[in-house]
């Protein structure tokens, strides 16, 4: 809040006489209270006076339905200059590869002496000695873009459908909180949360789940595969599919197929969401 | 092949100076914490996997935000005396029920004089604020004034029209 600078005319003067006015906090505190940055003192009381200040709720809620911060060519080019003082290099262009390399004349070359070389060295083993077994060559691991979890239950009815919370569950508010992280795609500030809820309910698969698919999109991929193994022992039927698709995305990460391919069969057998895929993925391994 | 650092700032620098300002509230400290946060990336660019953008960028770009608030003078982010009920002299009606009254005030219109009347900023400030010329905001503000003294007054006192350049 700051006092109001008086350099009203008139008949603003005339109308601040007769107008009701809130005093009410500077609107980048009650952005930064949604966005959860405020300690909690501050953040609490932002936010109780927003839930009371009407004239707040209308300026916040017109903010964003207006044109607002698009950066000047003039704020542009002042962002660019500030990172290039402290890093001269950035926006360089890569250098470009020699020319040699670029036209990449030679490789076919290299290639063709190779083969020679070893057709020659082939054909005089052929007379010499029995064939020897083919070595089955392995099949390079499919890169799988992942998507986002949805969030199954809506944030707002936990409080129905899970109760209040007790020892072995997180309340409704502790997991809204760090849901809410991850419905807004700030994955780090998500699995921070959920990391710290899984240790307190160790017991809970849902938390695990969005953990690990936090932690994949963060591509830290052997926590992920860790969170997921530990969801997949604690979650009932309704999030098997989801936790094993996961699960297989984080295996085939790792490099791992030989664990992907069991999870991947089962969800290809299954009926779920990502049967197609996992038939997809499973035939492309085997 | 992956995108390189200027194609991920031009992609992304618009949106995480959006998102810092609207938290800050300041355009010279957003300039100051997105220049940080894609100097954050840069140094980091080989270990960032670039589709986790620009999410790692706003984690960044809050993490600064909340240290501005911590490091800004008690009085300046202090919260006291804030009270949503505080009466002005012979106040008649709240500035909602007037927008309320005042349908055709745009969204711009009602975030002027909030600005104004509420925040007390100059008209210099609120036209920094929005990225508009001091012009467009007096224009604005003279137009909602003219509606909203007519509301209070039931139009008896709508001496001359103002319209809105």
């Amino acid at each position: 809040m700051r006092p109001p600078k008086n350099d009203f005319d008139p008949q603003e003067q005339d109308f601040l006489t007769r107008v009701e006015l809130p005093s009410c906090p500077e609107v980048g505190l009650l952005y930064s209270a949604r966005e959860g940055i405020l300690p909690n003192e501050q953040a609490r009381v932002v936010t109780e006076h927003l839930a009371q200040c009407e004239v707040c709720r209308t300026l916040f809620a017109d903010m964003e339905s207006i044109e607002f911060g698009t950066p000047t060519a003039a704020e542009s080019l002042n962002i660019r200059e500030r990172i290039t003082r402290s890093a001269p290099g950035a926006f360089e262009p890569t250098k470009p590869e020699p020319t040699w390399i670029r036209k990449r004349w030679w490789i076919p070359t290299l290639a063709m002496a190779a083969c020679a070389v070893l057709a020659v060295v082939l054909l005089r083993q052929k007379s010499d000695t029995p064939a020897a077994p083919q070595i089955a060559q392995a099949k390079p691991i499919p890169e799988i873009q992942i998507e986002k979890l949805p969030i199954h239950v809506d944030p707002n009815t936990l409080l129905a459908t899970r109760g209040p919370g007790d020892a072995s569950q997180p309340s409704p508010k502790e997991l809204v909180k760090a849901l809410s992280r991850y419905q807004k795609d700030d994955y780090a500030a998500a699995a921070q949360q959920l990391k710290t809820l899984a240790t307190k309910y160790s017991q809970d698969g849902t938390l695990r789940l969005y953990l690990g698919v936090s932690e994949l999109f963060l591509d830290q991929n052997e926590d992920a595969a860790t969170e997921l193994l530990t969801a997949k022992t604690l979650n009932d039927d309704g999030r098997l599919a989801d936790t094993n698709w996961y699960l297989a995305v984080a295996e085939l990460r790792l490099k791992q197929p030989d664990k992907a391919l069991p999870l991947l069969h089962e969800l290809c057998e299954g009926k779920s969401t990502y049967s197609q895929r996992a038939c997809a993925v499973e035939s492309s391994l085997k | 092949m992956g995108e390189d650092f200027e194609q991920v700032y031009k992609k992304h620098f618009a949106a995480v100076f959006r998102l810092t300002l609207r938290c800050v509230g300041r355009r010279d400290i957003a300039e100051e914490i997105t220049s940080e946060a894609f100097l954050a990336l840069y140094q980091n660019f080989e270990r960032i996997d670039t589709t986790q953008l620009p999410a790692w960028l706003f984690t960044v770009a809050k993490r600064r935000a909340a240290d501005y608030w911590r490091r800004m003078p008690h009085e300046q982010s202090s919260l006291e005396g804030m009270d949503p009920v505080a009466p002005h002299r012979e106040p008649q009606l709240s500035l909602n029920d007037l927008f309320r009254k005042c349908s055709s005030l745009t969204p711009l219109h009602r975030v002027c004089v909030t600005l104004r009347y509420v925040h007390g900023l100059t008209r210099s400030e609120i036209a920094a604020k929005l990225g508009l010329s001091e012009t467009q905001v007096k224009g604005h503000l003279q137009y909602a004034l003219h509606l909203l003294r007519n509301a209070l007054t039931g139009g008896k006192e709508a001496a001359h029209a103002t319209t809105e350049e």
